[in-house]
């Protein structure tokens, strides 16, 4: 397995250029504006580009090639998720830096541990999207997926949005009590709140991981 | 050593490398004990199938012209020349004479059979 | 070291049902039309592909069955399949380095080198030639037992198909316990190389020898149409009518020799026996 990860490692390497020009755009972004959007941006970026090794792997049928390596198909599966969560994990580390030193350098007051919070909170946001995201894109064509990536994104933006308005109604109706609601919320940003969002996204990536290591192996290359 | 496979003769490829393997060796070019190449070697440099040279090798060894040594490879044999040499006389003697039986058969006279082996050492 | 025992696949249209097996130490060629099969037997020996029916081993186990330390045995070049194109050849050494533990870096480095491949331009830009040859050397780089080779040579000029058949030959010598199987559809490339010849039509071995038979018996006979009315066709397996004769493919070319002196007898290449078999 250690040599799917080179591989991957190695086709991210050679897209230097876009990482750059894309690091550059996050530190622009984040020094000029409000530098919680580089903790959202940078590992969105390393989400795409890790998903992106799997349309260098399929592209030119180089499947076929890549199975014929000493690996299990399963094993390929598995080295996708450790790319995958070591590149997420590594940006948002990268992009956390960046966020505090922009907070330093516009000399901005904040709350460290608030802005760590909110912070740790978007990294499982990520997982679940590489827990959702993998299997579809092992299983069809990464070109198919990434038609269905957009309409799981605005699935997701409308349940989020209509979820909010819902609840604005509701309270609006008196049918519930917003404070309370805001509570509930809040409640998540505590510390047993995180754990239980960490743990369920670890094992959504885990179920996720199993339904990939099937894929690949009912898989003909 | 020198070796030439022709490709459109109708001597099959095994027989013209041991014929010529062997006068390398009643020549003296190829002396008691020395190696013959490695079956792969010799396939890789003539172009040819490793098991059409272990059928040469195989045949030779069955002559009593090498020997082969698991593991090693084929050498040389300790052959007496002239005694090979007139085995070999005797062999051809032989063909001659079954040659000779059955044109005689087939009604052909003796000039007839003369003239045929005329023309033959022509060629 | 493989074993295939009807071993069979169906896709639309196509059913495959070949037996066939690779001895330890031999070169195994498998020749065909496009189509025929080669690339199906090739992938399920490779276990790219599952059969639908019949036995396949590698190594005594089924494909699918193979361990990573198993596989680091089988070395393959696939003829439409590689390592990504914007790797360059640098990158394809990181890559097998932690693939393989018997990958030999400085051989790698040197066989590269003596191709001419360049090692810092992506494989995007090789020539055909240049892509081909690196996939051969990417299968012989980690010492491995048993090469697989899918029409290594196809679509390449004669120098290049010489440069990889000669690789592929000084491969062979290196370790004679070292097993191939080639398919290809160019046959004096095969000829040249081989010991054991399948023969693949419409999914089914139409014609199995080994190289020395089939070069050393069958031959082609010429003849006009009253000779060939006349002659003994006990050892005519195939004929081709033309307007000015009639050719013969014979798999005892011995015996014409003997017994018809006078007639035009030629060595028959592979070439010549798949037309003379397939046509009509």
């Amino acid at each position: 397995m250690k040599g799917l990860l080179i591989k991957d490692f190695r086709i991210v390497m050679n897209q230097k250029k876009f990482l750059v020009l894309y690091l550059f755009i996050a530190a622009v972004l984040g020094f000029s504006m409000d530098s919680t959007f580089i903790v959202s941006y940078v590992p969105m970026v390393a989400t795409i580009i890790a998903l992106s090794t799997i349309s260098y792997d399929y592209n030119d049928n180089g499947l076929s090639f890549i199975m014929t390596l000493p690996n299990k198909p399963g094993d390929y599966a598995v080295a996708k998720y450790i790319f995958s969560v070591i590149t997420v994990t590594a940006m948002w580390l990268v992009s956390i830096v960046i966020q505090f030193a922009s907070f330093m350098i516009q000399k901005s007051e904040v709350s460290t541990a608030e802005v760590l919070i909110s912070d740790a909170v978007m990294l499982p946001l990520f997982f679940l999207i590489l827990a959702v995201m993998l299997p579809i894109e092992l299983k069809y064509s990464p070109e198919k997926a990434r038609v269905v990536m957009f309409v799981i994104f605005g699935v997701v933006m409308l349940a989020v949005l209509g979820g909010k308005s819902i609840i604005d109604s509701m309270a609006a109706k008196g049918l519930i009590n917003p404070d309370k609601v805001t509570g509930a919320v809040q409640s998540f940003s505590g510390p047993a709140g995180l754990i239980a969002i960490y743990a369920a996204c670890i094992i959504a990536l885990s179920i996720s991981m199993m339904i990939s290591i099937r894929i690949m192996q009912n898989k003909e290359f | 050593m020198k070796i030439i496979i022709n490709n459109t003769s109708m001597i099959p490829v095994y027989e013209q490398l041991m014929d010529q393997i062997k006068q390398e060796i009643i020549g003296g070019e190829l002396k008691e004990g020395d190696a013959l190449p490695s079956v792969r070697n010799l396939a890789g440099e003539l172009k040819i199938s490793a098991l059409t040279v272990k059928k040469a090798y195989d045949k030779l060894e069955e002559d009593g012209f090498t020997v082969t040594v698991h593991g090693k490879g084929s050498y040389v044999a300790a052959t007496d020349i002239p005694l090979a040499l007139e085995a070999r006389r005797k062999a051809v003697e032989e063909e001659f004479s079954e040659a000779v039986s059955k044109a005689r058969s087939a009604g052909l006279e003796d000039d007839e059979i003369r003239e045929i082996l005329e023309i033959l050492l022509e060629e | 070291m493989v074993k295939l025992n009807n071993l069979q696949k169906e896709y639309k249209g196509f059913k495959l049902n070949v037996t066939m097996e690779i001895p330890e130490g031999t070169v195994v060629g498998l020749i065909g039309r496009n189509g025929a099969g080669k690339t199906t037997t090739i992938k399920s020996i490779l276990g790219l592909i599952r059969p639908s029916g019949g036995e396949i081993e590698v190594f005594g186990k089924k494909p699918s069955d193979l361990t990573s330390e198993d596989k680091q045995k089988i070395g393959a070049a696939l003829s439409e399949s590689g390592f990504c194109m914007i790797f360059t050849i640098e990158d394809v050494i990181k890559v097998l380095k932690g693939s393989y533990a018997g990958f030999d870096e400085n051989r790698f480095r040197d066989m590269c080198t003596a191709q001419s491949l360049p090692f810092d331009k992506k494989i995007k830009v090789f020539s055909s030639g240049m892509k081909a040859k690196l996939r051969v050397l990417v299968a012989m780089s980690h010492d491995a037992k048993l090469l697989v080779l899918d029409e290594p040579t196809a679509g390449l000029d004669v120098i290049a198909r010489n440069d990889i058949l000669t690789l592929i030959r000084k491969y062979l010598e290196e370790d004679p316990t070292r097993s191939i199987i080639i398919s290809s559809h160019i046959s004096s490339d095969l000829e040249g190389l081989c010991d054991d010849i399948y023969m693949i039509n419409d999914g089914k071995v139409i014609l199995h020898e080994d190289i020395d038979s089939l070069l050393g018996n069958y031959g082609l006979i010429k003849l006009s149409s009253e000779e060939y009315e006349a002659i003994d066709k006990k050892y005519i397996t195939a004929k081709k009518e033309d307007r000015f004769s009639v050719t013969c493919l014979t798999s005892e070319k011995q015996f014409y020799l003997d017994n018809y002196p006078k007639a035009v007898i030629e060595n028959a290449h592979i070439d010549d026996i798949i037309v003379l078999m397939l046509g009509e």
